[in-house]
């Protein structure tokens, strides 16, 4: 009987076990919301920390930390159980959540920022709860408002820069500002007629294709569209009466170099830049978004940001158009050759001209 | 200085607007390779390059300004204006000349004076030079120094990319227009009469 008591026992406290909230896993967001979710939900600001502790979750769901599968908890890993009978059914004091236990490359990296130096934190740019991946999501201008715009005025400075709001607009501030990242040039379809850029979807349903967009327009399957086939991509833009631009930035390939912010060693040489043989633009990419917010990146040749079907984008030196240098050194080489043979002429019918003055003078 | 057998030909402000131009072509040509072809010419730094070409842009803009009022002003654009009815005959015997009767010892079918100073391929030459071409690349200069300003515009002519490449393509034109141009101008009765002519003002008849 005894024996009999304590299996039964046993069991109920195994089944209990399951139903109760478990230490970390079971502390899903629904239960964070039933407090987050008050707006008015307040601390006192004087503990150094934020004041509003209101999470909006329609933004929190839009984000990169939900995209992959990250739970509140997942962050502020001090709460292990939700204790409701308590006042605050967590730790109140508990540490920021530290964003190296993930990002153990990426903050690293911000630590030799000018942003670490200044205590400007992974949020002050990131949003507490809404982290967004950037890379893909929005035009460079969009970028610089909404980000460094936050606490840069970006016009202000820069006047030794010729042309800043040129380059404002189609450089990312990192490509110069972050200098140990990589950069590349992206791509993407912009329809002028609703003036806004199109989906990856819109792009391959547009065209009538099926398949990959590498699988389409990569026809050498070297995984990188060559500058000849981006000149097929643009023709079949022409040829399906796409009313869209292919527009051009030069970003920052967002890995975590981009974190390190530098004032002071920032690009300010052009030649970096402004230079056939840049880095800077050696890579491209055609970006195609997907409904959910991700980006799948086409590799494609940097030498294709001198396509004429990409209009309005050209870096002095670094794009230009290399059948046009064609052209002009046929045009230079043509001109010395004229002048080459008509003054050799000149120099070889010297004798007649001297026999004919002589004759006349006679 | 004996003016006799001389023609005053080229007055005071045309000679002051041809060598700016000249000088201004020149040094836009030489910054305009160094933009260009940053990482393989190093006469000067990039931004030095774009600094002097805008400079010197803006001078030739003005420049060509000075061309313009004085000779729609004075009305000696006339000169320009080739006569329909012997132009294409005209043309066909100085291109003759050049080509051939040069060599040979003719006489230049073409006598300069000061109411018909250009021969038929000259008047060919520089009314496309001088309404089509150094206009054109003057508009494309201006649109490339400030984009932002003259962003509508670049819009109009077709984006930015074509308008580089009228700019790049008249560069390219003008570079060895200079070179021909100067040479052709040894061709007078000495080599240097027609450089010391444009600095006098005074042409001799041969």
């Amino acid at each position: 009987m005894k024996k009999k008591s304590l299996l039964v026992y046993g069991l109920s406290a195994m089944c209990l076990s399951f139903a109760l909230p478990g230490p970390v896993a079971a502390v899903s967001n629904e239960s964070c919301m039933e407090c987050h979710s008050d707006d008015s939900l307040e601390r006192d600001a004087s503990t150094g920390h934020l004041a509003s502790l209101f999470v909006d979750i329609e933004k929190f769901n839009a984000s990169v930390h939900n995209f992959d599968e990250e739970s509140c908890v997942g962050c502020h890993n001090a709460i292990e159980e939700l204790d409701w009978d308590s006042d605050v059914p967590h730790p109140v004091d508990m540490p920021n959540p530290d964003c190296a236990e993930c990002h153990d490359e990426t903050v690293p990296a911000w630590a030799g920022s000018v942003h670490a130096e200044a205590d400007i934190t992974c949020y002050d740019c990131h949003n507490y709860h809404a982290p967004v991946q950037l890379a893909g999501r929005q035009t460079v201008a969009m970028m610089r408002e909404e980000v460094c715009g936050k606490c840069h005025d970006a016009g202000a400075s820069h006047d030794w820069l010729p042309q800043k709001e040129v380059h404002f607009s189609t450089v990312q501030c990192t490509v110069c500002h972050a200098p140990e990242d990589g950069s590349h040039v992206s791509f993407r379809l912009y329809d002028v007629t609703e003036n806004r850029f199109l989906s990856g979807n819109e792009i391959m349903t547009g065209l009538q294709i099926s398949g990959s967009f590498m699988a389409n327009f990569d026809t050498d399957g070297d995984g990188v569209i060559s500058p000849a086939e981006f000149q097929d991509f643009g023709e079949k833009l022409r040829e399906r009466r796409f009313t869209t631009d292919i527009r051009a930035e030069l970003n920052s390939d967002d890995g975590p170099m981009a974190h390190k912010i530098v004032a002071a060693g920032a690009i300010s040489d052009c030649e970096i830049c402004h230079s056939g043989d840049s880095a800077l633009f050696a890579d491209a990419r055609f970006e195609l978004t997907s409904a959910d917010g991700e980006v799948e990146f086409a590799p494609v040749n940097g030498k294709a940001a001198a396509n004429y079907y990409v209009e309005d984008f050209y870096a002095l030196s670094a794009t230009r158009v290399t059948l046009l240098d064609i052209i002009g050194a046929l045009l230079i080489i043509g001109g010395f050759g004229v002048v080459i043979l008509h003054s050799g002429a000149k120099k070889f019918t010297k004798p007649l001209r001297e026999k004919r003055k002589a004759e006349q003078s006679h | 200085m004996s003016h006799e057998n001389m023609e005053y030909v080229h007055p005071l402000p045309v000679r002051i607007w041809h060598w700016v131009n000249a000088a201004g072509f020149v040094l836009l040509v030489l910054t305009g390779f160094q933009i260009r072809f940053a990482e393989s010419l190093g006469y000067m730094s990039f931004d030095s390059a774009v600094t002097l070409h805008n400079w010197v842009g803006i001078t030739v803009i003005f420049d060509y300004f000075l061309w313009f009022l004085y000779y729609f002003g004075s009305g000696k654009i006339r000169i320009y204006y080739p006569d329909l009815a012997t132009f294409i005959p005209r043309m066909i015997r100085q291109a003759r000349y050049y080509g051939y009767g040069i060599f040979i010892g003719d006489e230049n079918p073409h006598h300069m004076t000061a109411e018909n100073k250009f021969n038929a391929m000259q008047q060919k030459a520089y009314i496309m030079l001088m309404f089509v071409m150094v206009p054109l690349q003057l508009i494309t200069g201006l649109c490339l120094w400030d984009m932002t300003q003259y962003g509508d515009l670049i819009a109009k002519m077709g984006g930015l990319k074509v308008v580089d490449t009228i700019h790049v393509f008249l560069f390219y034109f003008f570079a060895i227009f200079m070179v021909v141009h100067a040479y052709l101008a040894t061709l007078g009765h000495t080599v240097s009469a027609h450089f010391v002519a444009m600095f006098t003002g005074w042409e001799e008849h041969h």
